[in-house]
């Protein structure tokens, strides 16, 4: 799998579970974004852990 | 004035709305941000037998990361990240000094010698309680029911004997009989139990044919089972019961308490609609109390426990499922 975009849409609690499982990509101040430049490539596993356990589903990534 | 005052492990709590052990927990902001928003207590991030076990083999690293050196290697560091116990005991004690509200540590481990030391360790911190968190997962089919059930006994009798903070046993509810296990436990010394823990369930990707790992959030509901088992153990055991696992709203929380349980342990539902869920569930409480006309959370909770309803009631008896079989069509309408 390789990780082309990874964005995260309106809704996050802050509750910071992304930031846990994936501190390269996610960064968490009122709320969660995208480290700007962040590495997606090696990251590709955690990123979608990430995603599959947001508790309001709002990460979304896309796959070359 | 509602007063929301109760009792968990024997320790007075403002309300009964807890923060339960979680990645959520270990993050003094957010623990900080929860006691403001009115939290009655937290639940410090469990310390895992896995995390000490990482730090033993990170000392033996560390005696020997020079034994091998020589001109071409790339780093002298040492390539394993440290966060074991020594930091989990220090952010302990650091989070009971910054809160006002009670301090609960957890502690998940294996061997029985881990058991002990480590409740000593944690007691030692300052913490106003220790939660017990059997998270026991057969895996093998050798071991009988009995056997698992007789050595977590002797580790809480163990520590026990060790420490004098209040002790909660956190529980699966996958005993053969747990009633009888709860009151066995009771009876050497445990001050509360939570029912239940949430155990990490594995799944299978079918595109990728390979296991994938998730957080595993509870779901609306399933606060069902505590319900059960508070209701059945409401004044048959001198510990307090607190309720676990799928509570997302007010009206959850008053259900539990209607059927016993005296304070309820929150993860999910912060993480899903973030920690103002506390200051919603509390105000919804309130209100329904205002509603009713209770005073206090004394006046209301077990009033739905087994032993307060009519010997005749089918509530918490095998019955109400027969009759819920054999009456179908009258409960939900004739199927086509």
């Amino acid at each position: 799998m390789v990780i082309k975009k990874v964005w995260i849409e309106d809704g996050c609690t802050a509750c910071g579970l992304c930031v846990d499982i994936c501190p390269e990509v996610f960064k968490l101040d009122d709320e969660a974004t995208v480290i700007e430049g962040a590495k997606f490539f090696g990251n590709e596993e955690k990123i979608q852990e990430a995603a599959e356990s947001c508790p309001v589903e709002i990460i979304k990534y896309t796959e070359e | 004035m509602t007063n929301l005052k109760t009792k968990y492990m024997g320790i007075e709590l403002d309300n009964p709305i807890i923060l339960g052990a979680s990645n959520m927990s270990k993050d003094l902001d957010k623990l900080k941000k929860a006691e403001e928003l009115g939290v009655a207590a937290v639940v410090y991030k469990s310390l895992f037998e896995e995390q000490i076990q990482l730090e033993r083999l990170q000392m033996d690293e560390r005696l020997t990361e020079f034994n091998d050196l020589n001109a071409e290697m790339l780093t002298i560091h040492p390539d394993i990240k440290y966060e074991g116990s020594d930091d989990h005991l220090f952010n302990l004690r650091k989070t009971k000094e910054s809160l006002s509200i009670p301090v609960i540590a957890s502690l998940n481990a294996i061997n029985y010698d881990t058991w002990i030391k480590y409740a000593k360790l944690i007691s030692e911190t300052g913490v106003d309680g220790i939660e017990l968190n059997f998270y026991h997962s057969p895996s093998d089919f050798i071991k009988d029911a009995k056997e698992i059930e007789d050595d977590q006994i002797k580790i809480v009798k163990a520590i026990r004997k060790n420490i004098s903070i209040p002790i909660s046993v956190k529980l699966s509810p996958d005993y053969s009989n747990i009633l009888n296990f709860i009151k066995r436990l009771d009876q050497n010394g445990v001050d509360a139990f939570v029912l239940f823990n949430s155990f990490f369930q594995p799944d299978i990707d079918i595109a990728e044919e390979k296991h994938i790992k998730s957080f595993n959030f509870s779901n609306k509901g399933d606060y069902k089972k505590s319900l059960r088992y508070s209701g059945l153990l409401f004044e048959n055991i001198k510990a307090d019961v607190c309720s676990s696992h799928g509570i997302f709203t007010g009206a959850d929380v008053i259900k539990l308490i209607l059927s016993g349980s005296s304070s309820v342990q929150l993860v999910s539902t912060l993480y899903k609609n973030g920690l103002e869920q506390i200051t919603n569930i509390k105000k919804e409480l309130v209100d329904w109390m205002d509603t009713k006309s209770y005073k206090s959370i004394d006046e209301f909770r077990g009033k739905l426990s087994k032993n307060k309803l009519d010997s005749n009631s089918l509530a918490y008896k095998r019955a109400q499922y027969v009759e819920l079989l054999m009456n179908s069509e009258d409960i939900f309408g004739e199927t086509r």
